[in-house]
């Protein structure tokens, strides 16, 4: 059992007790030392980035990363499948935070992707050895690191490798949704590394390259992340993105009963209720987080707007999203000849999250000149 | 345990639902007229609902999964712990991981831990 496995390894001299302050972790492999503090996060990318920069002693939490890199989004479009399911999303690219983040912040992260297994592993394994922890981002069916019912085929799984063990031939590391660090097997990493489709991660490895300083004002890189935010959201060019994309989204699921079998819109529907509660957010979409964030930043500029729109964004619009889950769930639940009714309830509460969005975000931008 | 009675929730999000201790979208796929684990579905949520409280009242925060077998089952088996605590969860969890489908829910002392390999979901 890795929990038990993890406690007797704790006992041994290699180790600093996981438990209850498991959050400083030292490995002690048959290569290299490697101090690695490990932050349990509610997102994979930002978690990865800020223990990334914890470890070069900028201290900066998940939530002020997603907020900075502009993570919270939504876009429908189903034209284009992902999972056999219309493709859907509470939050930008993968991979994009990282970047837009990193630039605001004026941090470099050197990012590297590559031709074949052999060659990502050799350079993950010069990296462990030069005692630098390195984000990898794979497949988070193969990384083999969820419970067995969490599995899914997501190849914009990051996770910090930060140790190796040559003796089982294992790496130590740290992924920031799992409460404390664990150790992967190589054929785990290789597999889950370079994957089929046309997202495979290429073994996609980054670290931090380059910094100016470990404590930057951040009220630049904040106003920048919440504009882009902003402007992102409330686009009318983009009929599929944004608030836009949530009522694109209110009137195509009315098109469902002609469109669908009960069967295929009870697994769409699923996909969704998965997609904004469950896959790295925490729940409510995303929204939570940015709550989170908004309070944060508001605290650290002394702006009482940001704060008392991060309290509204929780208040409302993040119980508006999980009653909306919830109402989903009915449906599927629900054995009914005609389900219209309940289309267009669903219908009507995204419709009203998005004129919640569209008068949330029209605030924010003010409060963000 | 039950065998012969079908759950209307996917397995991961039943699985989920126990981690995060969410009894609101737990008691969104569950239907109240059904019998689990030879409970009317009414008193078998409010078993839960109060087992979540109890937990969250000790410290816990979420609750943290352990793979098994049930005695006599052919699916997989989850049972949960505080993340504070480590006190066991009473309701297990008894799945296929292949087709995402809860078989039944089983009691914490019919299960049989088993290592997977896996890690712990936050």
């Amino acid at each position: 059992m890795q929990w038990q496995y993890i406690n007797a390894l704790c006992t041994t001299k290699y180790m600093l007790p996981l438990r209850p302050n498991y959050s400083k972790f030292t490995c002690i492999s048959t290569m290299k030392l490697n101090t690695f503090e490990h932050h349990p996060s509610k997102n994979c990318e930002t978690g990865v980035m800020s223990n990334l920069l914890r470890n070069k002693g900028f201290s900066i939490s998940g939530d002020l990363l997603f907020g900075i890199g502009a993570g919270i989004y939504f876009i429908y479009f189903p034209w284009l499948k992902v999972a056999n399911a219309p493709m859907c999303a509470f939050r930008y690219s993968p991979g994009a935070i990282l970047k837009l983040a990193s630039k605001f912040l004026n941090v470099k992260f050197q990012i590297k992707t590559f031709p074949n297994v052999g060659t990502a592993m050799d350079a993950l394994d010069q990296k462990v050895v030069e005692g630098i922890p390195v984000g990898i981002t794979g497949d988070l069916y193969y990384f083999e690191v969820f419970p067995a019912f969490m599995e899914m085929h997501f190849n914009g799984h990051n996770l910090v490798v930060f140790g190796k063990d040559e003796t089982d031939d294992t790496f130590w590391v740290s992924d920031p949704v799992i409460e404390d660090p664990v150790k992967l097997k190589r054929t785990a990493i290789e597999r889950a590394r370079f994957t089929e489709g046309l997202d495979n991660p290429k073994g996609r490895m980054y670290w931090v390259e380059h910094y100016e300083t470990t404590n930057p004002d951040l009220s630049l890189p904040i106003k920048k992340g919440v504009e882009t935010t902003c402007k992102r959201m409330l686009s009318k060019y983009f009929p599929f993105g944004g608030v836009n994309g949530i009522r694109f989204f209110a009137k195509q699921l009315l098109k469902y009963p002609k469109k669908y079998t009960k069967a295929q819109a009870v697994q769409y529907i699923t996909h969704f209720i998965r997609l904004q509660e469950i896959i790295g957010s925490d729940g409510s979409a995303y929204r939570i987080q940015y709550a989170l964030f908004l309070k944060e930043a508001g605290a650290l500029l002394a702006k009482e707007d940001f704060v008392a729109l991060g309290q509204e964004l929780k208040d409302g619009i993040v119980v508006d999203w999980r009653n909306i889950a919830v109402e989903m769930a009915r449906f599927c639940r629900a054995n009914e000849d005609d389900s219209s009714a309940r289309y267009q309830l669903i219908s009507q509460m995204l419709l009203n999250v998005a004129d919640k969005e569209e008068l949330f975000f029209r605030k924010l931008q003010i409060a963000n000149r | 345990m039950n065998k012969n009675m079908t759950v209307n929730i996917p397995l991961d999000m039943a699985g989920y639902y126990f981690l995060r201790m969410d009894i609101v979208l737990l008691e969104s796929y569950l239907d109240a007229d059904q019998r689990y684990l030879d409970m009317p579905g009414e008193f078998f949520l409010s078993y839960i609902r109060q087992q979540f409280e109890l937990f969250k009242t000790q410290g816990d925060t979420k609750l943290i999964s352990r793979t098994g077998k049930h005695a006599g089952c052919d699916g997989i088996a989850f049972a949960f712990m505080g993340n504070h605590t480590l006190n066991k969860f009473p309701i297990t969890i008894i799945g296929n991981v292949d087709n995402k489908t809860v078989d039944a829910f089983g009691k914490i002392d019919e299960f049989i831990e088993q290592d997977n390999g896996r890690g712990n979901m936050y």
